[in-house]
């Protein structure tokens, strides 16, 4: 197993980034053969799904949504990515595809069925989207899909644990980016935020918080408390009052639900004019987030997003109870706004984010 | 250099140091006496200057001003250019020479008040054409280095200030505006009317003829404009009912007031408004040297509110020196900074101070060559901009570049690369020899509006936008 | 017991050497990121002509050492340390070429760069001391080939390549100016492009503004404007604050640079972040020309400590020492100009947007040598 995913890397490495790097890395005349291989297999994935049965996931009787939702109520620390990637191993284990574009097909309803289920996919959707292509990549390279399977299967709690670990990844890579003394404005809850941060007090940096309240859900209010826990000094402000605290702060740290192809964002609702604010009074905004977030998504706004509340931009002249809570959950910040995106895979500007994205959808 | 030389080496004796010298005559506080004080001491020395050069007339050509060959004839014409007392002469060369004792200078009085840039101040006429950089070719180097052209009529007072201005020793829009009234105020005590005119009629013309010598030196500044216009208009309303005397007195009184009000009163007024603007723990940042922000700084310290300035200069004036030796003497705390250290001191300003030369009907502010950069800087920062001018200092001119409209120093200033009084010629001494190279030494720039947040002046703060407002209401006041 | 004895003395001279190496760059007396570049390479070329090792990683670990000592003795010279890591990148790379022929099944441990998949993949490949683990476990097999002639030749290109960097960027100022156009350049202390504009003045008819940079190497300034004026271009001197004034006449603003960082942010001689911004303000393209040993793989987190300060006697003459000890004299000696301030980079290896110089990070150095 370990020679097979070590093989994947020096794949990757050597038939495309050779190119770009000008390094030579020996390549044996398998790559060409497996290239070729895995060219045809595509083919079929994309001509095939629609013959095979309707009720062929159903028929396990295996629910795909249910699971996910399972997932992320009971590890709060799961974020949505993981914990799409950890339903579709679930299912991976649960079924038994007799060819290659079995598999993809069964991978595709489900990933479809998950994105209809859940109200706010983005982010989730990233997961399948890596999932989806890691799967579809092994297949090509080396047709033994079998192989695959068995190994995501068998792996399956470890992606969780190393999802955790970049986060931590990120927090040593983001801790130089904090310095003593500095007043640091956070919007609503990020763990990857808030992990920099509490690495950063454990180094016994002295810095000051902002936390937004950000309403309508007030997760502001939860990051606030376990910041103080760890003995940070913060300041809950609401959203309005941004305006008002940018002058007195030093750098901005936001995290992100998605991270798009062009290195903007899409994050809790008030992170663009957060940013706005930001990029006014010349301060750095640095986005915190795991390289799986990265999306295959290019909006220009907020509204070329999923629609998740449809009534938040319509108008009435009666009141509604509740218009505060169908507002929107999420927008969109680009990248101009965004000084440096701090990832596992390094400090990134969003050229790196199109780079990454690119070479994974490049075949 | 042998200009430089030659300069050092006849320095005049008993002319009085050149820093003891200029300190007293810029010294603000006690600005009546010294000022009056200062003035003396420079006749006195441009007087002594003209003995020591006739001496020594006969192995140093005269200076050549800006049309030498005018000059030389104007100089034979004698005195009958001055007697018909024209009043159009034009900004040029000035009167004709004449070798009446009290108003022949030379090279050597014009440097020896000089002191704060002293290098190459005379310039040969002939190549500084040449060596103009071709988009400033329209303005025009009026930096003279003597009096010795000067017609007879030509107060001495007049000479002096020519030379002080000249020498950069007055520098500063609203010193310069005030010293230039005082002279004048001497000049009209002297006057007497000529048979066959009046006051009213005559006095104008004979201040014309001072102006335009004034001009020799540097042109007028804005707040010089200004305050000739009024001064003319004051002239002009003169009743021919009363005696020259008691014209002569009342005009005295009118420039008293009138320095007092739009100079003095104003910076109070101002000083009282800005001061507001500072509060505990600031860091303020200022460039280069001006009197009423000098003053601002200096109010607020004495209300013992606690803060530090950090003064931005530049060559080739360092201004900000004199400014920085002011507030530190004063006990501020204070941070001395080229401009080119500008973004590294940049990070922990709260706001930004500056003076003005003058600003603009259109908002655009006239200042000190580099203020346009520190403000830009300020603004990318979001750090706010105040300007601290007198309403004199408003001009109903417009102006979008600074090219258009400048005034050019001497090139020599940049080939000198020294930080101090003692001139150090650096590797361009030859510059002149190298057809293709120049050296560019433009003394303001323009600001515009966005980057200034207010304005304060003795009518109160106003965004750039309002100065028009304001240049009406002057004017139909 | 003779040869162990010659191998000894060998090693003294060897450290001798260094030593007066370090103390060299401690004291500054080799000036000037290229000049340090260079005797960088040639040092390393000694040390590693001189160097005995069975395993791969024990060289490493002594040209680290090595490194770290040198950036230690001068931590504002960062051409020192991007050589170090280029000469560090070339080792791994020569052993991990030689562990994938030999080894036969062609496995990297080490991928060039972690990504994306990193999730799915196996675990060793993930844990946080993967690249050390992976590169014993590479080399712990017995080398069956000598590296060493690879390592040098590998050294002696890269010498080679920092000879002819000035050359190659050079070139390109044929692409970069038009005839008649007004350039500026707030680095006149920068041979790059000194001889940018001699190059370009062979083909092109154009006028150099030349800013001060009072001051700090104002002879050095001076000089390059005789230079550019003998050359037979149209040469200005200016002062520093009349950028602004007259940079709406520029068409392009072309500058030096001390280092440029991972982010495409730039370290270059005082003034120049303003500048910059004032040529951005006029919609003037900024372009800076700098060699590839420039490119450091740090991000600019406390752009203060990168920032060398100079002689303040320069600022304030002592003389005057009333004021010097009242007053708080800076002399910055550099800038750092922040990525959104240039256009365009022009290295050795072609033009760049400076966005894209992560990517030339990854390519000439590794993640794992990042920190010495």
């Amino acid at each position: 197993m370990l020679r097979f995913s070590g093989r994947i890397e020096a794949e990757r490495c050597g038939s495309r980034l050779a190119k770009l790097t000008g390094r030579i890395i020996q390549v044996d005349t398998f790559t060409t053969e497996a290239g070729r291989r895995g060219r045809h297999i595509m083919a079929l994935s994309e001509s095939i799904p629609s013959t095979l049965p309707e009720d062929s996931v159903g028929a396990n009787g295996f629910d795909i949504v249910a699971t996910y939702r399972r997932f992320l109520q009971e590890d709060p620390d799961m974020t949505m990515p993981v914990a799409a990637i950890e339903s579709l191993v679930i299912l991976l284990s649960q079924t038994e595809p007799t060819t290659a574009s079995e598999l993809m097909d069964i991978l595709a309803k489900a990933v479809a069925e998950l994105k209809k289920g859940v109200k706010n996919s983005i982010s989730l959707s990233a997961g399948c989207d890596m999932f989806q292509r890691f799967v579809l990549r092994n297949i090509q390279e080396y047709g033994d899909w079998e192989a695959c399977r068995r190994h995501l299967v068998k792996n399956g709690g470890l992606f969780l644990e190393r999802a955790k670990a970049s986060r931590y990844k990120i927090a040593e890579l983001g801790l130089p980016f904090i310095q003593d003394d500095d007043t640091i404005l956070i919007h609503s809850h990020s763990r990857a935020v808030t992990e920099l941060l509490l690495l950063a007090a454990r180094h016994h940096i002295r810095f000051r918080v902002f936390v937004t309240e950000s309403r309508p859900t007030e997760e502001g209010l939860s990051s606030a408390k376990t910041l103080r826990d760890n003995g940070i000094p913060v300041r809950v402000i609401v959203d309005g009052a941004v305006g008002w605290a940018i002058q007195k702060v030093d750098k901005v740290f936001v995290g992100a639900e998605g991270v798009a192809e062009s290195g903007g964002i899409i994050n809790r609702v008030g992170t663009y004019q957060i940013a706005v604010l930001a990029k006014d009074s010349n301060k750095p905004l640095y986005v915190v987030a795991e390289s799986h977030k990265f999306v295959r998504l290019f909006p220009l706004s907020p509204f070329d997003l999923p629609n998740e509340s449809p009534t938040a931009s319509t108008f009435t002249t009666e009141q509604d109870d509740d218009e505060i809570q169908s507002n929107p959950l999420l927008d969109f910040t680009s990248d101009n706004l965004i000084t440096a995106l701090i990832t596992d895979i390094g400090v990134l500007t969003s050229s790196g984010v199109s780079e990454e994205l690119i070479k994974m959808w490049y075949d | 250099m042998p200009e430089l030389s030659a300069k050092v080496a006849l320095a005049p004796p008993g002319t009085p140091t050149p820093k003891g010298q200029q300190q007293k005559g810029k010294d603000k506080n006690n600005a009546e006496a010294q000022e009056a004080k200062a003035q003396r001491k420079a006749e006195k020395a441009a007087r002594r200057a003209a003995k020591v050069s006739e001496q020594g007339k006969s192995n140093k050509p005269p200076p050549e001003a800006v049309a030498p060959g005018r000059v030389q004839s104007q100089a034979k014409q004698g005195r009958t250019a001055s007697g018909a007392g024209n009043a159009s002469s034009g900004g040029g060369g000035g009167g004709g020479g004449g070798g009446s004792a009290n108003s022949v200078g030379n090279v050597t009085a014009g440097n020896a008040i000089s002191s704060l840039t002293t290098q190459g101040t005379a310039i040969h006429g002939t190549d500084i054409l040449d060596k103009r950089v071709g988009l400033f070719k329209h303005l025009e180097i009026t930096r003279r280095s003597g009096t010795a052209d000067a017609a007879k009529d030509i107060h001495p007072a007049i000479l002096a200030l020519t030379l002080q201005f000249a020498s950069y020793t007055v520098i500063g829009s609203s010193a310069r505006c005030r010293a230039t009234l005082r002279a004048f105020q001497t000049v009209i005590k002297d006057y007497r009317t000529p048979a066959g005119t009046t006051l009213s009629r005559n006095l104008t013309n004979h201040l014309s003829r001072q102006i335009d010598f004034l001009k020799t030196a540097r042109p007028l500044s804005i707040t010089m404009g200004n305050a000739i216009r009024w001064l003319k208009q004051e002239i002009s309303v003169v009743s021919i009912d009363i005696s020259d005397d008691q014209a002569r007195e009342s005009l005295r009184e009118k420039i008293d007031t009138y320095i007092r009000d739009k100079i003095e009163v104003a910076d109070r007024v101002i000083v009282q408004s800005a001061v507001k603007q500072i509060s505990k723990g600031d860091v303020i940042l200022t460039f280069s040297r001006s009197a009423v922000v000098e003053q601002v700084f200096l109010e607020a310290n004495l209300r013992g509110i606690e803060f530090s300035v950090v003064v931005v200069d530049t060559r080739p004036f360092f201004e900000g020196k004199e400014m920085v030796r002011r507030l530190s003497n004063a006990g501020l705390r204070c941070e001395y900074v080229l401009i080119s250290g500008l973004s590294y001191v940049l990070n922990d300003i709260t706001s930004v101070f500056l003076g003005a030369h003058a600003v603009l009907s259109n908002g655009q502010l006239y200042s000190r060559v580099g203020t346009a950069l520190v403000a830009m800087s300020a603004k990318r920062k979001n750090i706010p901009v105040i300007v601290c001018c007198e309403s004199i200092k408003f001009s109903n001119r417009v102006q979008l570049d600074s090219v258009t409209f400048n005034e050019l120093g001497s090139p020599d200033d940049l080939m000198n690369i020294s930080i101090d009084s003692a001139p150090k010629p650096g590797p361009l001494k030859n510059w002149r020899d190298l057809p293709n190279l120049k050296l560019l030494n433009i003394l303001y720039d323009l600001t515009p509006p966005d980057y200034i947040k207010k304005i304060v002046t003795e009518v109160g703060s106003l965004p750039p936008s309002s100065v028009p407002v304001i240049i009406r209401e002057y004017n139909s006041a | 017991m003779l040869a162990a004895g010659a191998h000894i003395s060998k090693e003294k001279d060897l450290n001798a050497h260094i030593e007066a190496f370090v103390a060299q760059i401690k004291r500054r007396q080799i000036q000037g990121s290229y000049n340090v570049a260079l005797a960088t390479s040639q040092l390393l070329l000694r040390v590693v002509s001189a160097a005995r090792w069975t395993q791969i990683d024990q060289l490493v670990t002594q040209i680290k050492v090595l490194g770290k000592r040198l950036q230690s003795a001068q931590p504002r010279e960062l051409a020192c340390g991007n050589i170090i890591r280029r000469v560090l990148a070339l080792i791994r790379e020569e052993s991990e070429d030689t562990n994938d022929s030999e080894s036969g099944d062609g496995a990297i441990n080490s991928p060039l760069i972690t990504s994306m998949f990193s999730l799915l993949s196996t675990n060793d490949e993930c844990g946080p001391n993967r690249q050390s683990q992976s590169l014993s476990d590479g080399t712990g097999r017995s080398i069956k080939k000598d590296l060493k002639p690879y390592i040098i030749e590998g050294i002696q290109e890269l010498i080679d390549e920092l000879k002819s960097i000035d050359e190659s960027i050079a070139s390109m100022g044929v692409e970069m100016i038009h005839e008649n156009e007004t350039i500026l350049t707030p680095t006149p202390n920068s041979r790059t492009v000194l001889k940018f504009l001699l190059r370009t003045a062979q083909k092109r008819k154009f006028t150099v503004l030349v800013v001060e940079v009072f001051p700090n190497d104002v002879e050095k300034t001076h000089e390059f404007a005789l230079k550019l004026a003998e050359a037979g271009i149209e040469t200005t001197v200016i002062t520093d604050a009349m950028v602004y004034s007259i940079m709406g006449r520029v068409g392009k603003v072309i500058l030096g640079t001390h280092a440029v960082l991972a982010n495409g942010g730039l370290l270059a001689s005082a003034g120049a972040a303003m500048i910059c911004q004032c040529a951005n303000v006029h919609r003037t393209p900024v372009v800076v020309c700098t060699g590839l040993y420039k490119l450091s793989p740090m991000y600019p987190f406390d752009i203060e400590s990168l920032i060398e300060v100079g002689d303040t006697g320069k600022v304030l003459e002592f003389e005057d020492g009333s004021l010097v000890d009242k007053v708080n004299v800076v002399n910055p000696l550099y800038d750092y100009v922040p990525p959104e301030s240039v256009d365009l980079c022009i290295t050795n290896m072609g033009g760049y947007s400076p966005n894209f110089m992560y990517r030339l990070v990854l390519d000439h150095y590794r993640q794992e040598d990042t920190t010495l």
